[in-house]
């Protein structure tokens, strides 16, 4: 299977290339970025980042030299299927509501005993495979739990404090350019140049827009929702956003609510 | 694809794979948080005033501390809202008749004269500030304006010249063939650079940025000359 897989990367590439160019002319152009994304997705090269992020996931690593088996990603320790689908989540043990990146690095620090300023735990944008762990594990979890549907729970009071906050902050205008999400994903069938946006009233639009991790053809490697979140805020001019804050949090709790009951697709592709 | 095409896309690949594992590098945040603090304001705060903080209060923002130009201060002030921006974001760009009157006249206000008139300016420049989308970008990765002056980002959300696929994007109005279907008399002209400056003078809460400062006045002359010269491919460019 790996083999097979392993030859058709060129294909997908050179596919890619080619293909590129012709949405952006096409009339009508997302319908055929959308045919294009079907024909690729079953030679996804994510594949790569998820079957690293496995090896990674279950290595005994770091300073106490022990696996990620027994770090608890809500739905009890080591227990994967599903749990990408379900955050962000809040976490009694560390009082906090995490999504899945912050989650890994919690555990990679307190489990594996990696330190805060480690590669393993900083590196989080990259070009390569190899380049990130945090990013390879996420691919990995979040393929657990593909074909389920977005399901963020609203169990406490503060997961739906957030989603509410996360709300608020769609609609927030700021900066120079005066932006808010609001701006690009409240109405239906609107594009930046040629690219489609999703509507946030649109469930099933807002559940394939937010399936990351996803290979990014345009990027050639996998991105994550933090990757793509700081995309926004930095088109929008706003201030960086950081990825380890609770604001960035709330604006996916609210996101992943609007696409309850929306197809999770992780590793999902992406132009 | 032209030359700056090719040079935007070749910038946009190259800012994708700056940053790896530096995030904290050159970073100050905007305050900070522990998880009891962000419980106890969860459970005080309305989601507004909670959303507030979070954005202004928790850390969750940064500067960039090796900006060239704008202090952590001018960048925190980033967050901060503006009359008009409260308004649109309370009423999420449908304000009632009243608050709509309130921002048309407040905004029509801050619409500065033209230093030298109506004039239109070159239209072929006007195309390239139309494509470009340099200009205030901060965060991890800034727009040295001192490098490239700021563009207007024009096609991002307006069909406009015979370009890219259908023109542009589609969440402004089309501004196919504007001059052709208007002419460049006085009060088009005037509507024009208007708008550019302040779209909330005519339509409250509009999503267009208020351009007054953000470009620099010559390029809203090319602009206006890229939508109303009738040599301009806005006009002549579309077949049929």
């Amino acid at each position: 299977m790996r083999k097979k897989s392993l030859l058709a990367i060129p294909f997908v590439v050179g596919c890619a290339a080619l293909l590129a160019p012709l949405s952006v002319l096409a009339q009508n152009s997302e319908g055929f970025v959308h045919q294009q994304r079907e024909m690729m997705q079953e030679a996804n090269p994510a594949e790569h980042w998820t079957w690293r992020g496995e090896d990674l996931f279950h290595e005994a690593r770091g300073p106490n030299n022990v696996s990620l088996e027994e770090c608890d990603f809500g739905l009890g320790p080591g227990v994967l299927e599903g749990a990408h689908a379900q955050m962000p989540r809040y976490f009694p043990d560390t009082g906090e509501v995490m999504a899945l990146e912050q989650r890994i690095m919690h555990c990679m620090q307190e489990l594996q005993g990696f330190s805060e300023d480690s590669d393993e735990v900083q590196v989080r944008h990259t070009g390569t495979v190899e380049g990130s762990d945090l990013v390879a594990i996420a691919t990995y979890i979040g393929a657990q739990s593909q074909g389920m549907e977005w399901d963020t729970p609203r169990q406490y009071p503060i997961e739906r404090q957030y989603i509410k906050a996360g709300e608020e902050m769609f609609f927030y205008r700021a900066g120079p350019w005066d932006m808010s999400c609001q701006t690009c994903h409240a109405e239906q069938g609107k594009r930046i140049r040629a690219q489609m946006m999703y509507d946030v009233d649109v469930t099933d639009e807002v559940a394939i827009a937010i399936s990351w991790p996803a290979y990014r053809i345009g990027h050639g490697t996998v991105r994550t929702d933090e990757h793509r979140a700081r995309g926004c805020y930095y088109q929008m001019r706003w201030p960086g956003i950081d990825g380890e804050g609770p604001a960035w949090v709330a604006v996916w709790s609210f996101l992943r609510d609007a696409a309850r009951g929306g197809p999770v697709l992780t590793p999902h592709l992406k132009r | 694809m032209n030359h700056r095409m090719l040079k935007l896309a070749a910038l946009g690949v190259s800012a994708a794979f700056l940053v790896a594992g530096t995030a904290h590098a050159g970073q100050e945040n905007f305050g900070s948080a522990t998880p009891d603090e962000i419980k106890q304001k969860g459970a005080e705060l309305t989601p507004d005033q909670f959303a507030e903080w979070l954005i202004k209060e928790s850390g969750s923002f940064y500067a960039n501390t090796d900006h060239p130009f704008l202090s952590v201060d001018e960048q925190r002030a980033r967050l901060d809202q503006d009359p008009t921006q409260a308004e649109c974001s309370k009423y999420r760009n449908n304000p009632p008749d009243e608050v709509a009157d309130e921002i048309r006249n407040r905004e029509r206000a801050r619409i500065p004269e033209p230093a030298n008139g109506l004039e239109l300016g070159d239209h072929e420049k006007g195309h390239d500030w139309a494509l470009g989308g340099f200009g205030w970008r901060i965060g991890h990765n800034v727009d040295d304006h001192g490098e490239r002056r700021p563009d207007g980002g024009c096609y991002n959300c307006h069909q406009i010249g015979p370009l890219i696929g259908d023109g542009g994007g589609t969440v402004g109005p089309s501004l196919r063939e504007y001059g052709k279907m208007r002419g460049d008399g006085e009060d088009t002209r005037q509507f024009v650079w208007d708008v550019i400056n302040n779209a909330h003078a005519y339509f409250p809460c509009s999503q267009m940025p208020r351009f007054t400062g953000l470009i620099d006045e010559d390029k809203i002359h090319d602009l206006m000359a890229y939508l109303l010269d009738p040599e301009s491919p806005v006009n002549t460019g579309w077949e049929d």
